[in-house]
């Protein structure tokens, strides 16, 4: 069977930055061999495209468009593979006066070596560099990949993009040459079959998806869309009713234009700095840290998605599987060690807690089966009502990720760092929990300055999170 | 507020000089960055990073947007310049330097004891003779395509070499005169600007037509259709999922198969109803072609299909083209394929497809009146496509001004000098000490002509004199700087025509920014007594 192509769009710094960890564990299974360690089980064609360079080099990239602000790349290499650029020779200048050279600050230390005029003739590894969703993606995008605006900064204290209105004017500058990207990978397609939406929620970027989502379902009706709604870790608590309001608003948008919504964080609710109480208490609350936990459960769920066995499900079948109408918003939790104690399921949507009884629910066991009857008692779900899909391939632990994480925890970790797992997602009533929260927070226009949209919008988006939380106590 | 201002207390004035010395300094501070970047002997800036990736540019409005500005009082600056930039698509690096000086004169005579206010009401002066001294300098000469090639390669010769920027320069002229309606105001997106990586830039090209950034997504469809009909629709010709987005769930699997069966016939329809009218219109002539632009896919048992009756297919086009398709071809964009009819169909000469590496081109050309063109930039890495694109963005703005303004005025500084020299005049009849503003605003408008001086290795205080002296004798006839020489001359006779709506904003958006900046601290200082 023919797997349809799936379009992914990364929206936000965040959303990059777990995007980038995703690649580089989807990337860790791609054997050119005939015989890869654990057979060749995935239809890589699913996320990727074949390409060819100006260089005439074939090129195999990620399908998807991103969006980030000024100064995100910091001064990381630029995130584009360097075949598709032509020769700079001095023959195409097209100026003849002048040039003027400013060079910013070189990021590395000389090596000792390079100190004493010795040449290391090695291939280096570079700086593992955590500040940038750019600094340790290990294969470059796709020029129509990437979009970097630069009318906002990425992190300019004085300025955040903080602000859902902030999305929605970054959409109408960028929209123009943002579409055209998206009709790029799309004309492309033979079956695009879905868009995977990775989206920033709880900061300036949710206006931006709010309108993209709009522009989706305008230009591409037919074709389904799965949001990642992810939200990062705050600098400080002083911005909660702001991201609380965004998350809203972009909520009443993902409930009319998507088909399947998935919220992750890596702090307890979205909105504040706190992190979780459980063993994830591990990580430290920076992008980096908290987008690889998070990579790793999206990377096995998509990966689950574009296996070539006949009984595996693709996105379409996902989406059949996952919501009922009026309940779009479905939990994740992951058991993979050592991010996980004991093989627990450790919750990763904000506030839910796996204490419901789930109405459905679609397992992906990784590097080991589990047995349909554990899987069904540590989702609690039923029996009937679970979907349940294996991938040969363990997923990957990179150690020096997670530098918190204790040592005695990483003996699990075998030398090539792949572990096993088990990630589950669910439709269930845990989510009233996080919808609860969300209307807790006081939104108060009048002293809310920096956002400006009519009353009425606000209040709508508001009454709809209550609604959404009525659907799941039906 | 004037009341205010004398209650203050003299702590209070030291604080607030303190941070207008702040404002001021920022200002200076990106002044320096941009000057050497102002006119046609500026310098190009190729901005490194710390991983050695290059961004290269000449335009100030570029290199603002480039530059990561910590400071309130510049990001505010950069914002105003920029601001101008979206306004009228020039003059943004003026804009900083003129902002900077006006600071810089104001707090010559502040320093001496003089109230930011009273400055303020002189620039208020100033700016209303500046308008009347623009008006009247407004030249009488008719808006024909020799004027406008003016204009253009005046803009252009500031961003690109000048072998380079008289190509352009003919490229943006006309494309803007092709697509120009008599009575209908001038859109700019009718020029369609498409980018094509080719090894010399030398290239660049207006083709009097279109480029599409795809082709047909079938081997067998024709990759060459001469007289050929165009039809563009917005019409989904690919098989759905639907049962995903309607949310049911099939008994059995015959009725899955059923319905399946029945959305492939729905869309097959589609598809034969494209082909009937092509057989309507080109019936056994295997001289007339066909091809269907489609906004919406079109998926490969579709392709399948029209490729078996010689029909070119493009998909996924964007919304912006199928206007353009009108325009060009004297197409009818339509939402539905229900009775088609052989007078939607547009008419080009020639459409035919170009290969580049994983890009394919679809160009259609032999057009009978196009109102709509596209400019092919080509050039081989990133850094000369986007410098020839925001040359071209600069052009085609000049062009469009020139036009929408109805009129264009003497470059090469001879506004400023005309302006500087009214102002002088004007003093006399100021009254008050609001002249020493009046005074500033007049110095301050010299920092163009001082710096397109420097920029050409000139001395700038002999270059005044030589100017002043000139326009002293010829006034009202204007008088600018020629760059080589370092003489006098008439720019008008030389060629160099600036916009009149750049100049026009370039004073009001610099006027009021530096009043903010000047008046900034005691709005707030009035602020706080207020609360107490
Ligand atoms: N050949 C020339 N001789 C003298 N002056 C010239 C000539 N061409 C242009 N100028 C002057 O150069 C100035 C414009 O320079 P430039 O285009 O570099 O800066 P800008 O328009 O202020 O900013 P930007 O174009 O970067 O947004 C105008 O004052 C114009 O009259
Ligand atoms: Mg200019």
């Amino acid at each position: 069977m023919v797997k349809g192509e799936v379009i992914t769009l990364q929206l936000g710094s965040f959303s990059n930055f777990v995007a980038s960890h995703l690649w580089n564990l989807q990337s860790q299974c791609f054997y050119y061999s005939k015989d890869a360690p654990f057979g060749h089980e995935f239809d890589h064609d699913v996320y990727y495209r074949e390409g060819r360079s100006f260089l005439n080099k074939t090129t195999f990239t990620p399908r998807t468009v991103l969006i980030d602000l000024k100064g995100s790349v910091r001064n990381c290499s630029w995130p584009v593979d360097q075949a598709y650029d032509g020769p700079n020779d001095d023959e195409q200048k097209v100026w003849d006066g002048q040039v003027q050279i400013h060079k910013a600050e070189p990021q590395a230390a000389s090596s000792k070596s390079e100190e004493l005029g010795e040449v290391d003739v090695r291939p280096k590894k570079a700086p593992l560099q955590k500040n940038s969703w750019a600094g340790y993606l290990q294969n470059k995008y796709h020029p129509k990949s990437v979009t970097i605006n630069n009318d906002f900064d990425s992190d300019n204290p004085q300025q955040p993009f903080g602000v859902f209105n902030q999305g929605e004017t970054l959409w109408r500058l960028e929209s123009e040459n943002f579409e055209d990207r998206v009709r790029w990978f799309a004309e492309d397609c033979d079956h695009l079959s879905a868009f995977n939406i990775m989206m920033d929620t709880s900061n300036g970027f949710s206006g931006f998806a709010s309108s993209c989502l709009d522009y989706l379902d305008d230009q591409f009706r037919a074709k389904s869309r799965v949001v990642w709604s992810l939200s990062d870790v705050p600098a400080n608590d002083s911005a909660a009713n702001y991201r609380a309001l965004n998350t809203v608003l972009a909520y009443q948008k993902m409930q009319e234009l998507a088909d399947v919504v998935l919220p992750l964080s890596v702090s307890a609710d979205g909105l504040r700095r706190h992190l979780r109480s459980s063993s994830l208490v591990a990580l430290d609350p920076s992008p980096f840290t908290g987008g690889a936990a998070l990579a790793m459960h999206v990377d096995s769920i998509l990966s689950s998605l574009k296996l070539k066995s006949e009984g595996g499900c693709d996105f379409v079948n996902f989406l059949r599987l996952m919501t009922i109408p009026d309940r779009k918003f479905v939990v994740s939790s992951m058991a993979a060690s050592p991010l996980s104690k004991d093989g627990r399921l450790e919750d990763l949507s904000p506030k839910c807690d796996s204490s419901k009884m789930a109405t459905s629910a679609y397992a992906v066991s990784r590097g080991t089966e589990t047995s349909h009857a554990i899987i069904v008692r540590i989702s609690n779900t039923s029996a009937a009502s679970t979907f349940h899909t294996m991938v040969r391939h363990p997923t990957k632990f990179c150690q020096d990720y997670f530098p918190e994480i204790s040592s005695q925890s990483m003996r699990s970790v075998k030398g090539s760092q792949l572990v096993d797992g088990l990630f589950v997602v669910k439709n269930s009533a845990d989510v009233v929990a996080h919808f609860d929260d969300l209307r807790r927070r006081r939104v108060n226009l009048g002293k809310m300055h920096r956002i400006s949209l009519p009353e009425g919008d606000v209040t709508e988006a508001i009454q709809n999170v209550a609604s959404l939380r009525e659907n799941y106590l039906k | 507020m004037a009341a205010l201002t004398g209650l203050n207390s003299k702590a209070e004035v030291a604080r607030s000089h303190t941070a207008m010395a702040v404002n001021i300094n920022a200002a200076r501070a990106l002044q320096d960055i941009l000057k050497t970047n102002l006119g046609p002997k500026g310098t190009m800036k190729m901005l490194v990073s710390g991983a050695g990736d290059i961004k290269i540019t000449k335009d100030g409005n570029v290199l603002l947007h480039e530059m990561q500005i910590q400071s309130p009082t510049a990001s505010l600056i950069a914002r105003a310049s920029t601001a101008q930039n979206d306004i009228t698509g020039d003059g943004t690096t003026s804009t900083v330097l003129l902002i900077g000086e006006l600071l810089k004169q104001a707090q010559l005579i502040i320093q001496e004891g003089l109230h930011p206010r009273v400055i303020t009401e002189g620039f208020d002066l100033a700016q209303a003779k500046a308008f009347e001294v623009l008006d009247q300098m407004k030249l009488d000469i008719p808006i024909n395509r020799d004027t406008l090639i003016q204009v253009a390669r005046t803009s252009l010769s500031t961003k690109v070499y000048n072998e380079l920027a008289s190509l352009l320069t003919d490229v943006c002229v006309d494309s803007v005169l092709t697509i120009k309606k008599d009575n209908e105001p001038l859109n700019l997106h009718m020029v369609e600007i498409m980018e094509m990586q080719h090894k010399t830039h030398k290239d660049t090209k207006l083709i009097k037509g279109l480029v599409l950034d795809h082709g047909a997504r079938h081997p067998d469809m024709p990759k060459v259709v001469k007289n050929a009909y165009i039809l563009a629709v917005n019409v989904s010709m690919e098989y759905e999922k639907t049962e995903v987005n309607a949310g049911f769930f099939y008994k059995t699997a015959e009725e899955r198969e059923k319905l399946v069966q029945a959305e492939r016939e729905f869309i097959e329809n589609r598809v034969r109803k494209v082909i009937e009218l092509k057989k309507q219109v080109c019936g056994n002539d295997k001289e007339k072609g066909f091809v269907l632009i489609n906004q919406q896919g079109i998926d490969p048992m579709s392709l399948d299909l029209l490729a078996k009756e010689g029909i070119m297919a493009l998909r996924r086009a964007k919304r912006r083209n199928m206007e353009r398709l009108g325009l060009a071809t004297g197409s009818v964009a339509l939402n539905s394929v229900d009775n088609l009819t052989p007078d939607v169909l547009g008419y080009a000469g020639l459409v035919y497809e170009h290969v580049l590496g994983e890009n394919k081109y679809t160009f259609v050309e032999e057009l009978k009146n196009p109102k709509s063109v596209t400019i092919l930039i080509k050039g081989p890495n990133k850094h000369t496509i986007t410098q020839i694109k925001d040359a071209i963005h600069d052009g085609l703005r000049a062009v469009k001004n020139a036009i929408d303004d109805g009129c264009v005025v003497a470059g090469a500084g001879a506004f400023e000098i005309a302006a500087h020299y009214a102002l002088m005049e004007y003093e006399k009849e100021v009254k008050g000490r609001a002249v020493f503003g009046v005074r500033a605003f007049a110095e301050a408008l010299l920092i163009v002509v001082k710096t397109l001086a420097v920029n050409s290795g000139l001395d700038p205080q002999d270059t005044l004199v030589k100017l002043r002296e000139q326009y002293h004798r010829l006034r009202p006839q204007p008088v600018g700087l020629n760059l080589n020489t370092g003489e006098p001359c008439d720019p008008v006779a030389d060629g160099i025509l600036d916009n009149y709506c750049v100049h026009r904003q370039l004073i009001s958006a610099c006027t009021v920014i530096a009043t903010n900046l000047l008046l900034v601290d005691e709005i707030m200082f009035a602020g706080v007594q207020q609360k107490k």
